[in-house]
């Protein structure tokens, strides 16, 4: 009877300490399983996300990304914006330009859930590139390079899947090296 | 949780006469979308446990509410120039410049629904039966909207208001040139805008031609941002029901729509508090081909137990809808609710 107390407390205290570990689980589609939290909480909570969390709230396309329906943000990293040079910077952070940054950030945005194994299933089954519809100014292709997945917009940027996705309530993350925007279209 | 599956039967499927426009943008980009091409990708996850589904496949609804025909509407506002047109055009317009030309008039449709796949009956099934009966709300949400809003970005004749009380806001064409960049609406998600030189200034695209200012757009996250006022321009009008349920918008004082975008309002003061929803405006029709770019399963996890793809049928998600394909033709087999 002993014995067998302290087994179920040594269960009960690993079950204790797995769950103190946080919400974070592995889903049977290779992505991360944060589904008990929205899109925004997310990214949010993601330090190499903030500065396309920041965009997020200045342009107000957080109330999407908190909402109800389902969207996949392919969600630059801090590295990616960073390497749009000091002068791009300026221009997404001046608040007379924020529909310009609305408008970069919907090109990061597809609807419904899908996720890095579910786009490489999508082109192994279609034996090459596969598209989605985006929010911004046209389709994504995405395509194999080597071992990656290689997203490109219409205007020819291209950008690599993170394997990192997260699967939240309402959609999924998944971050990408690059961010998709023609430079032109961030000349002063 | 409400699952509702539309087919429309073959004969009956609302005709489509499909006019395209020619357009060439400042930046020449191509963002062409038309239809064709359907989705060739087909991810088998899923639950293949669920049992005894039917997946919407034809068949599993109960036999139609009758043929509604959706009368003789008319969109009024296509081709020829948008600039002061009455009413809205700021409405849901298939990507690629090429604004379709719905002719409803003529459609005669019979709409099956199906009983969600085995999924019980739920909080407002009645409700919806009432509206089924009357046929308001019964039809395709997307339709409501090309229906209340028309189907291009709407020009607003002169120069904004903001931008009018600046010194500099709307500045003749030839200053304009040097002063402001050009972009191609089609970067703002703005397809099926007339052709033109389009400068962004301050939150708006404005159009020149020639040597004179034709009018503007008002853009998202800038005359359309947070805190800003809702503008008068852009009378509000209820959306259909099923996207206020979907969306949880709330009653129609509360939300406003432009161009494939949902917005919160004050209900009081009618000031832009947050952006509630994007729509793809993807035209998607029974009995047509998926459009380019639903090649990957994106179905929102909490249906998957219920549409999976299979060899019988594939499924994909736009706009608060999963659409039925069927994979030997690729064509829109059924329209599946999805109202939470």
């Amino acid at each position: 009877m002993r014995n067998w107390f302290k087994n179920f407390a040594i269960a009960f205290g690993l079950a204790l300490a797995l769950s103190a570990c946080g919400s974070e689980t592995e889903s049977a589609a290779g992505a991360d399983d944060r589904s008990g939290d929205p899109l925004s909480e997310v990214i949010g909570g993601d330090a190499s996300l903030a500065i396309a969390m920041g965009a997020f709230e200045r342009t107000g396309l957080v109330g999407v990304i908190a909402g109800d329906a389902d969207y996949t943000v392919f969600a630059p990293t801090d590295t990616a914006f960073q390497a749009l040079g000091d002068e791009a910077s300026t221009l997404l952070e001046d608040e007379s330009r924020r529909a310009i940054l609305a408008a970069i950030l919907r090109e990061h945005m597809v609807p419904g859930a899908l996720t890095p194994d579910a786009i490489r299933a999508a082109i192994d089954s279609n034996g090459g590139e596969v598209s989605m519809t985006s929010f911004g100014a046209g389709t994504l292709v995405f395509s194999i390079d080597g071992a990656d997945i290689v997203v490109t917009n219409e205007t020819g940027q291209q950008s690599r899947l993170s394997e990192e996705a997260v699967i939240a309530s309402n959609g999924v993350v998944v971050p990408i090296d690059s961010v998709l925007v023609d430079p032109a279209a961030l000349e002063q | 949780m409400r699952i509702r599956i539309r087919r429309l039967v073959a004969a009956g499927t609302a005709s489509l006469a499909m006019a395209f426009a020619p357009l060439a943008f400042a930046q020449g980009q191509d963002n062409g979308r038309g239809n064709g091409g359907g989705p060739s990708a087909a991810e088998g996850n899923g639950n293949p446990s669920s049992g005894n589904r039917d997946n919407g496949n034809p068949g599993s609804g109960n036999p139609g509410s009758g043929n509604r025909d959706n009368g003789n509407a008319n969109n009024g506002n296509q081709g020829g120039s948008a600039a002061s047109a009455p009413g809205n055009g700021n409405a849901p317009t298939a990507r690629g410049g090429q604004p379709p030309q719905v002719d409803r008039g003529r459609s005669s449709r019979a709409v099956e629904r199906g009983n969600g796949n085995g999924v019980g009956n739920n909080r407002n099934a009645g409700s919806r039966g009432d509206r089924a009966r009357d046929g308001a709300e019964v039809d395709f949400a997307l339709r409501g909207l090309r229906d209340a809003f028309g189907i291009r970005p709407r020009l607003i004749e002169g120069c904004p208001p903001g931008l009018a009380k600046k010194r500099n806001g709307c500045l003749p064409p030839g200053q304009a040139r040097q002063a402001y960049r050009s972009y191609n609406p089609g970067f703002f998600s703005l397809f099926g805008a007339d052709r033109g030189d389009y400068f962004y200034n301050d939150g708006y695209l404005l159009r020149y031609r020639g040597d004179s200012l034709l009018g503007y757009l008002p853009l998202l996250g800038g005359a359309l941002g947070i805190g800003n006022v809702w503008p008068d321009y852009y009378e509000p009008q209820p959306l259909p029901a099923y996207y206020t349920d979907y969306y949880s918008l709330g009653d129609a004082r509360s939300y406003r729509y432009a161009d494939n975008v949902i917005y919160r309002v004050d209900p009081e003061t009618a000031a832009i508090t947050s952006v509630a929803a994007l729509l793809t405006g993807d035209q998607i029709e029974v009995g047509q081909p998926m459009p380019r770019g639903y090649d990957v399963y994106n179905v929102p996890y909490r249906y998957r137990d219920r549409y999976y793809d299979t060899p019988q049928a594939r499924y994909r998600y736009s706009d608060g809808y999963v659409y039925s394909i069927d994979p030997e033709t690729a064509l829109v087999a059924s329209v599946i609710d999805l109202a939470i």
